[in-house]
């Protein structure tokens, strides 16, 4: 298939994130049905995503369709849930709205953004793996970050950090003291 | 192990009526039930249990809590068994009392808040989410949004540091913390004013010093050394020390005194004794004498002879010869006429005595005659008649008839008047004799009082005449007396004459005595002076000169040559103290250099110790600004990296056509408190609104559904659990749609325990169908919430298990 494609694309895109091609035509409980492209989750997610294009196919056809995929689903008592992407001009309303009586429609639409692949992505994100931020990463790099805090200062000013464990009392204490150092020498000839 | 949520056991709590268990031992729980049936009872049910409490209606009704037990109940109970939490009991119950519900929930407090903030979602929650966490106050630091971040970030030892440091922002912070430095920094500007003050101190003393030098060099020039003389030269301390003129400057003294005691006598013999007055002085005394002299012969010898008669009678009397005349005359006549007047006072009372007694003696005859009629009369009458009525009175009432109660015979034989009558009056004739007698008794009585009176009245009398000898001697003494009185009276005249010769006489000799006294003294003084003008080697005092001048002359040189002598030993007395006091200031001066010098010292020492401190200060304060700047720098970083780009992920997911995304903001600050505000951003770049400006109502929802669910996957997971009530409820189909996808996701890929409630069966059975379990030991368990007939509640629960799909062949 080719990737310039708005089908190719889209696949391209669900491969990457782990989805499996079927092979076409895709058949259920024996009946055929033909889409551009269909896929499979792997095991965490057993969803089936058929590819369509509007641009070369009815939307009243379809429709039919994938009321027919529902229905060869639920006779075969599949559990997958039913994605269906499209691709090209954005169906009437009436049709959404009978396609997602039976399954879960995500019109990417013709895409016109500049972002082309960003925009598609947003359309399919529901669809990839969902990246949750490193929750340890700032706070590691943050620390290493802090205790390079001190550089080029005075040792006993860049060591404050080190109390900063021990939390805000230690660092004032710390910091008392090492101002109190500082002019300890006063207390020794009774100057003060 | 991971936490999971295992059952829940619910008794007559909120809507719930009777006891109902909820197993939710599953990665997804679906509850679904019409509304009233009660959904958010059992999800609070779940939050009572975990947390002791149900902020999540606490912060729509404070009130909530008298409502927890169900309405026809009279107690409820709530308990809930989780696995997988280590340190924490598996079950907890929570029971009400008295309606009330209170118990500690199966969660620790740090947890409790983690499932409040990040694991459920109740439906008053959702509504006011982004209100929540959109920063109004700027003041208010501890907003839900900064403990999130505290959270999220691990920021503690960055704001311990902050914190830490914030004294070096300040130095007056650190008074306490630092007193030493503290000290040091005060002693700094005492030091240097103290220094002012001593230099001041040293240059006022340099002034007195010199002024005391010019004083004793002053001084010197008094006492006859050249000007400017050097004052510490050994011939001027020789000076300031030798004390020679003090001999002279006594006997300068003495004699002045002696001159002084010579003038004063001088002047009291000035008058000089003339050969003339002397003269005349002797003659006025031999005239006085002669004429006392007359006197004492003439009326001298009659006083004398009347003086002597008068010693027989009177033998204290003063001499005249020895006394003054006149004294000795009066104090005389005096003692003659007062007993002349003595005695003829004794001799009238004698008269009036005689006179009285004869009066007495008639009084007395006349008093003894009426005794004896009274006694007579009184023996005229019964002794007893006074008692004899009594007695006839207390017979009386017994008479009845005439006949006698005495003697009873019959009256009428004695007397033609009846019986009662005549006793009557006998009775009546024997009272009135009574009261006569009593009063005849009585006047006798006074009679012989008066009588007794009398008679010792003349006892006293006749005891106080005179004998006939007494009153003749008395007569001749009178008389004789009469005799030295006259003879007194007409001599009086010439005592008075010798009195005055005789004070003549005394007042004579004692001025001539007095002219010979002076004559002598005047030729001593004039010997004494002139000796005064060899001891001051002066010119003798001329025949011609008078001793008034020459003692003057004396005086005036005396005078001159002490005043001379005095002026230089004061002069060296006053130089010598003022030396003196310039040891004292020297010494003074030389302690004040030394304190400056040692004060100097001590802040030099002092500003350096205290520029150290300044510089670690400032060092402070730089790395507390570093470290204001990196939290800063990592919260800006987070908010774009982690929490901002999670959750423009999970909303574009929900919602794939919006154009604008919700964002927090996080504004420029100069460190400090981390600020975040809400806003959109437009997809392909570019900033819009605030999201309730920008988002529809359904997107909005979406919104703060996925502002929830970012913030739970931001941080690390402490509980996997996602408990969202009814989430839908303005989302259009294909929302519904992604957000199914979106759990999914969540609970298969992420691990995170789901329990969702709804109240549309589509929506239930959709999610249903797109949470089935999907692998093996992957499970889906439904739940319908009902009423039975009763009222009471039911549950119908449903658990399903993976079953490999055929349909599809991969």
């Amino acid at each position: 298939m080719n990737d310039t494609t708005p089908v190719g694309r889209i696949t391209r895109l669900l491969l990457d994130a782990g989805y499996r091609s079927v092979s076409a035509p895709l058949v259920i409980g024996g009946l055929k049905f033909d889409f551009p492209a269909a896929l499979v989750g792997a095991e965490t997610s057993p969803d089936l995503i058929l590819i369509a294009d509007t641009a070369f196919e009815q939307e009243d056809r379809l429709v039919t369709k994938l009321e027919g995929v529902a229905r060869a689903l639920d006779v075969a008592r599949s559990k997958r849930p039913l994605t269906v992407v499209i691709a090209g001009p954005r169906p009437s309303s009436a049709n959404l709205e009978a396609m997602s009586r039976v399954c879960r429609v995500l019109p990417t639409g013709t895409v016109l953004d500049k972002d082309a692949e960003g925009s598609l992505r947003n359309w399919l994100a529901v669809l990839l793996p969902l990246r949750l931020p490193e929750v340890h990463a700032p706070t590691a790099n943050a620390l290493e970050q802090f205790s390079k805090l001190g550089v080029g200062l005075d040792q006993e000013v860049a060591d404050l950090v080190i109390p900063a464990q021990q939390g805000t009392r230690a660092v004032q204490l710390q910091l008392h003291q090492i101002i109190e150092d500082a002019v300890a020498d006063a207390k020794e000839d009774g100057a003060v | 192990m991971i936490p999971r949520l295992k059952s829940l056991t619910v008794t007559d709590f909120r809507s719930i009526r009777g006891t109902v268990t909820v197993p939710l031992d599953s990665p997804v729980v679906l509850i679904h039930g019409q509304n009233g049936s009660g959904k958010t009872s059992l999800l609070s049910a779940i939050e009572l249990g975990l947390t002791g409490q149900v902020a999540s209606l606490a912060r729509v009704d404070p009130s909530f809590d008298s409502h927890l037990v169900h309405k026809a109940a009279a107690e409820g109970r709530v308990s809930i068994t989780v696995d997988g939490l280590t340190d924490l009991s598996q079950t907890a119950e929570i029971k009400s009392t008295n309606r009330e519900f209170s118990g500690k929930g199966l969660l620790s407090p740090l947890l409790s808040r983690f499932y409040g903030e990040r694991c459920y979602l109740a439906q008053s929650t959702l509504a006011r989410l982004l209100e929540i966490y959109q920063h109004k106050d700027a003041r208010l630091t501890e907003s839900p949004l900064t403990k999130f971040v505290k959270d999220l970030l691990g920021l503690d030892q960055l704001d311990a540091l902050v914190e830490g440091l914030h004294d070096a922002g300040d130095v007056r912070r650190l008074r306490t913390g630092a007193p030493l430095f503290w000290d040091v920094r005060d002693a700094i500007p005492k030091l240097e004013s103290e220094i002012t003050r001593l230099t001041k101190e040293q240059s006022a003393l340099n002034t007195d010093i010199l002024q005391l030098i010019q004083s004793v060099q002053a001084k010197l020039l008094v006492m006859g050394s050249p000007e400017q003389t050097d004052i510490r030269s050994p011939q001027a301390l020789r000076q300031l020390q030798s004390e020679a003129s003090e001999p002279e400057l006594q006997r300068l003294a003495k004699m002045r005194r002696d001159i002084g005691a010579v003038v004063e006598q001088w002047s009291s013999v000035r008058s000089g004794v003339t050969a003339q007055e002397r003269d005349v002085a002797e003659a006025r005394s031999k005239i006085a004498a002669d004429s006392l002299q007359r006197w004492r012969d003439g009326s001298g010898k009659q006083l004398e002879s009347v003086f002597a008669a008068m010693a027989a009678y009177f033998s204290d009397l003063p001499s005249p010869s020895s006394t003054r005349p006149t004294h000795a005359r009066s104090v005389a006549f005096q003692t003659v006429s007062a007993e002349l007047k003595r005695c003829s006072s004794v001799l009238a009372r004698d008269v009036d005595d005689t006179k009285q007694l004869a009066a007495l003696d008639e009084g007395i005859g006349k008093s003894r005659s009426r005794i004896a009629v009274l006694d007579e009369q009184i023996s005229k009458h019964a002794a007893a008649a006074g008692s004899l009525a009594e007695a006839l009175n207390s017979v009386l009432p017994h008479v009845h008839s005439e006949e006698c109660p005495v003697c009873s015979r019959y009256f009428g034989e004695v007397s033609e008047k009846p019986l009662s009558e005549f006793l009557a009056n006998q009775i009546s004739a024997l009272t009135a004799s009574a009261g006569r007698l009593q009063a005849l008794s009585k006047e006798r009585v006074e009679g012989a009082t008066s009588l007794a009176d009398a008679e010792r009245s003349r006892g006293i009398l006749a005891g106080r005449v005179l004998t006939t000898e007494a009153r003749d001697e008395l007569k001749t003494r009178v008389a004789r007396l009469s005799e030295f009185e006259l003879a007194l009276q007409q001599i009086e005249t010439a005592v008075i004459e010798g009195e005055k010769c005789l004070n003549d006489a005394s007042e004579a000799s004692a001025s001539l005595n007095a002219l010979r006294a002076k004559d002598q003294k005047a030729t001593t003084i004039r010997a004494a002076a002139q000796k005064f003008s060899v001891d001051l080697s002066l010119q003798e005092i001329g025949e011609s000169e008078p001793l008034a001048e020459a003692l003057q002359r004396f005086q005036g040189h005396v005078s001159k040559t002490e005043n001379a002598l005095t002026a230089k030993e004061s002069a060296r007395r006053e130089a010598n103290a003022s030396v003196k006091q310039l040891s004292v200031l020297e010494g003074q001066k030389k302690t004040l250099a030394k304190a400056i010098s040692d004060n100097k010292e001590r802040l030099s020492r002092l500003s350096q110790l205290k520029l150290v401190a300044d510089w670690r200060i400032s060092q402070a304060k730089e790395l507390s600004r570093r470290a204001r700047d990196q939290r800063t720098a990592i919260v800006r970083r987070v908010f774009n990296e982690s929490l901002n780009a999670i959750w423009r992920d999970l909303f574009v997911r929900l919602a794939p056509d919006e154009p604008f995304v919700p964002a927090f903001a996080l504004p420029e600050s100069d460190g400090g408190a981390v600020e975040a505000v809400l806003e959109t951003l437009y997809r392909s770049g570019g900033k819009g609104g605030n999201p309730r400006a920008m988002l529809s109502a359904g997107n909005l929802n979406t919104a703060a559904l996925t502002l929830f669910l970012a913030l739970h996957l931001s941080v690390k997971p402490a509980l996997p659990w996602l408990l969202i009530d009814d989430p839908v409820q303005s989302m259009d189909e294909v929302h519904i749609a992604q957000f199914a996808a979106l759990l999914r996701t969540l609970s298969k890929q992420h691990g995170r325990q789901i329990v969702v409630a709804v109240h549309e069966k589509p929506l239930f059975d959709y999610l249903a169908l797109e949470l089935s379990p999907a692998f093996q030991n992957d499970r889906l368990i439904t739940i319908e919430i009902g009423r039975a007939a009763d009222g009471k509640t039911v549950i119908n629960y449903e658990p399903q298990v993976w079953v490999p799909d055929q349909a599809v062949a991969a």
